[in-house]
């Protein structure tokens, strides 16, 4: 009854991608959901078996990996991403980093919320009776300037890309890509000598949720450059169509903006 | 390589295709039956449960719980959540929206294609986490507000509250990916010439509540996040003791919550528009103002999220802010309902069941909306609030209100989507027993909570027992609507009458003042939306060609 049209429909006349049939969706939700099974059995001692874990993660970054490559087959050599194509798939980027956007709101409420009324448990000050917060000019600073200076290699890469230089855009996407990760590793060591914990009050709560969740995007958006220095490095993108690099640059700009307020709030003002 | 995976998909590949229409599918179509099947199974198991508490709470003292306090909140948390997340918004914004968006906007398929297929998957791990949150350990008894300290561990020290809150998470990334790919749909791939003024009242409905689910559940999802990190990790947001405070979960939850009741009530609003100007045979009354009606419905939505939260403390100031604010919302939907009545009169009424169902959704709606302008004035709801006065009304809104909607779309649309045809008489006696039984069941809670019954008890004083009484009966009475609401989708798939035969004389009276009748085949509705251009059920993705309009 469905299939009637099966044969008027080997021509298209519209510039939309018709998807076909993809098993990842379903493959992807069996990992997310061994995932927080495994997690919830682990959060009560269930179980202490971190291969679980383990192997749910891998199973969810290859199902994604799967997926990826896909939709750049689809892209690259299919031609199916027709400039409609890019532009939903560009706008579908954009409410996405909106989503996240609310996610930061929702971190930054709390943060808000417990720091411009300390309760009386923590002392009515913020941050909180006898919290070493950590100074703002230190390593915190270096990370800020590395990121900004990350957002510059972004676009120095983008425009040397439209400006059809192979060279420059792969030595700026470099450049981002080692700058996002130094970020992770100062991240690092600063969480590995911070002299407060996640457990040490609200403050540390809000502190490691804010910075950690910023972090864990920083991780996110790293792996994606990686993902689009494959695709540069493999001819794959070109001067007038690079959708994947162009929602890679907004993600990367996105957690640049976010860090500074990150920064100003966590770092600057909450000390 | 077969030919067809070359070119675009154009049907499921040979000998698998059961698994690629119904497992791995990118169809819009098929997802939208799937989410349907999904939608009604939930619907069953959050009628049962509420059916069970009625059967509780129909005599003073225990009846089957046996002074289980525990079983009974879990009960309520798991009937809330059944009814909010797994009834309501699949079918919705999942089998309706899926369908009839890009049918209505003459496009293909939804943009997304492959995260279409995700949003819907995610929904069975996220459901199975809460069935399972409900069977092992001491199972969810919080409500589905899950306030802390007593989702805390103190108070629920075994898994299934973390089960609950991943069902939640899992449904909130569902809804997000569902929002998302709708809105590129209706942004991005409208047929020439559909311009944002010619968009049919249930696209903009879509369109509006999409917005809210973008916007709304990143915010739950934080929430719930520092919930479970407060659970598992030792973290203290809402924990006193480390400077935390609960009630910026309160908070954080009703940002979330209030928008959710306008998600789940919004797209109801877009199938009433396009169901009234149907049947009136009149184009919407006021279309731009209903436009912005939603527009402002959906942003006051955001600004009023306190007024749940009356008698925890606040200061004056902000309950005088979030009284006003709330009260606000009233004057758009009083203009959509005054648009509905407006289109209605003077119209050629054609009293099939989907008009009696909107017709009683906007009776019914406007019963509960009325109640929620008495509550929303802070001074009362110290009074109202936790009584049944509440549960009435939002029942009222939702049980009575977006159920009906949802099944006037049911009988105005399965025409379309199956082609096959109902028995008119069934439906329509469907609709009068749920009418009457609903009334039944939640009339008397309004009573009952000016009385002074507080909600989430599972016994009460003898005083309250008539209406409780009653209210029982009522759901035993609704029950049976239900039932009977199965034999007629049975009856429809194994005897239905195809609709190009005549299947409803109602339907297809002869009618003098409308013209449009190009489509008579297809469209035995006389409508003049596009959906109803293309065959009954509609062909695999849609259109051949995009048309023109």
């Amino acid at each position: 009854m469905m299939q009637k049209n099966m044969k008027t429909n080997l021509y298209q006349s519209n510039p939309f991608h018709l998807v076909k049939p993809s098993p990842w969706p379903m493959y992807l939700v069996f990992g997310l959901f061994g995932f927080l099974l495994n997690l919830t059995m682990m959060m009560h001692n269930i179980t202490d078996n971190y291969m679980m874990l383990l192997i749910n993660v891998i199973t969810l970054i290859y199902i994604g990996l799967l997926w990826s490559r896909d939709i750049m087959g689809e892209a690259t050599y299919l031609g199916e991403h027709t400039s409609k194509v890019s532009e939903g798939l560009n706008m579908g980027f954009l409410l996405f980093l909106m989503t996240e956007l609310m996610w930061f709101f929702g971190m930054f409420w709390a943060y808000f919320y417990s720091a411009l009324t300390p309760s009386v448990e923590i002392g009515e000050i913020w941050p909180p009776m006898s919290i070493m917060p950590m100074q703002a000019t230190d390593l915190p600073l270096f990370n800020t300037l590395m990121l900004l200076m990350s957002g510059a290699t972004m676009t120095y890469s983008h425009h040397a890309l439209m400006a059809r230089n192979r060279f420059n855009s792969m030595f700026g996407l470099f450049l981002t890509m080692l700058l996002g990760f130094l970020f992770i590793i100062c991240q690092y060591f600063e969480y590995y000598y911070c002299s407060y914990t996640l457990a040490d009050s609200v403050y540390g709560s809000v502190f490691f949720m804010l910075t950690g969740l910023h972090g864990m995007h920083v991780m996110t958006g790293t792996l994606l450059l990686c993902l689009n220095f494959y695709r540069l490095y493999n001819y794959q993108l070109t001067s007038e169509k690079h959708t994947g690099f162009n929602t890679s640059i907004l993600l990367w700009h996105f957690l640049d903006v976010a860090w500074l307020f990150v920064y100003i709030v966590c770092y600057y003002w909450g000390v | 390589m077969n030919i067809n995976l070359i070119n675009n998909y154009v049907g499921p590949t040979k000998g698998y295709h059961w698994v690629e229409s119904w497992l791995f599918s990118t169809n819009c179509q098929n997802m939208s039956i799937l989410y349907g099947m999904f939608s009604l199974f939930s619907g069953l198991v959050g009628l049962s449960l509420s059916v069970l508490m009625r059967i509780e709470l129909s005599s003073p003292n225990p009846q089957m719980l046996m002074h289980n306090g525990q079983l009974w909140n879990v009960l309520m948390t798991a009937h809330a959540l059944f009814m909010v997340f797994y009834l309501v918004m699949p079918m919705t914004m999942g089998a309706l929206a899926n369908y009839l968006v890009p049918l209505q906007m003459g496009s293909n398929d939804t943009a997304f294609p492959r995260m279409n297929n995700l949003a819907f998957v995610v929904l069975l791990p996220s459901m199975l986490f809460a069935v399972l949150s409900c069977l092992i350990d001491e199972g969810p008894g919080s409500g589905w507000t899950l306030y802390p300290p007593l989702t805390s561990l103190q108070s629920h020290s075994g898994s299934s509250m973390d089960m609950a809150m991943f069902a939640l998470h899992l449904s909130g990334l569902s809804s997000i990916f569902g929002a998302i790919n709708l809105m590129v749909t209706i942004i991005n791939m409208r047929a020439n010439g559909m311009d944002y003024s010619k968009l049919p009242l249930f696209v903009w409905s879509v369109l509006m509540t999409a917005v809210l689910m973008m916007l709304a559940l990143p915010v739950l999802a934080a929430g719930l996040t520092m919930l479970l990190m407060d659970r598992n990790f030792n973290t203290s947001f809402f924990v006193v003791s480390g400077g935390g405070d609960p009630l910026l979960y309160e908070h954080i939850f009703w940002f979330f919550g209030h928008p959710e009741v306008y998600i789940l009530i919004v797209p109801v609003f877009g199938v009433v528009s396009q169901i009234v100007q149907v049947y009136a045979k009149k184009p919407m009354f006021g279309k731009m103002g209903m436009i912005y009606a939603m527009a402002s419905i959906g942003f006051l939505g955001f600004c009023v999220w306190s007024h749940h939260m009356f008698t925890v403390g606040l200061d004056a100031d902000s309950r005088a802010y979030f009284s006003g604010a709330s009260l606000m919302i009233a004057m758009p939907t009083g203009s959509k309902m005054f648009s509905w009545t407006a289109t209605i009169y003077g119209g050629t009424l054609r009293w099939t069941t989907p008009l009696l169902y909107a017709v009683g959704f906007m009776v019914l709606f406007t019963m509960g909306g009325v109640t929620g302008v008495v509550m929303a004035n802070s001074s009362l709801d110290i009074m109202f609030h936790d009584t049944y006065y509440v549960v009435a009304h939002f029942h009222y809104v939702l049980s009575l209100g977006v159920v009906f909607g949802v099944f006037a779309a049911y009988y105005f649309w399965s025409p379309k989507m199956f082609g096959l045809y109902y028995n008119e008489t069934l439906a329509q006696m469907q609709f009068w027993i749920l009418f009457i039984g609903s009334n039944t069941t939640f009339m008397p809670l309004h009573f009952l909570g000016l009385q002074g019954l507080p909600r989430r008890y599972p016994n009460y004083p003898d005083a309250y027992y008539g209406w409780n009484l009653m209210a029982s009966f009522g759901s035993i009475i609704s029950t049976i609507s239900i039932v009977l609401f199965f034999y007629i989708m049975y009856d429809q798939f194994v005897n239905g009458l195809n609709n190009n035969q005549k299947a409803s004389p109602r339907a297809t009276d002869p009618d003098f003042t409308e013209s449009n009748i190009i489509f008579n085949k297809y469209n035995s509705n006389r409508t003049s939306s596009l959906e109803w251009a293309s065959e009954n059920p509609a062909p695999l993705h849609s259109y051949n060609s995009t048309p023109i309009m």
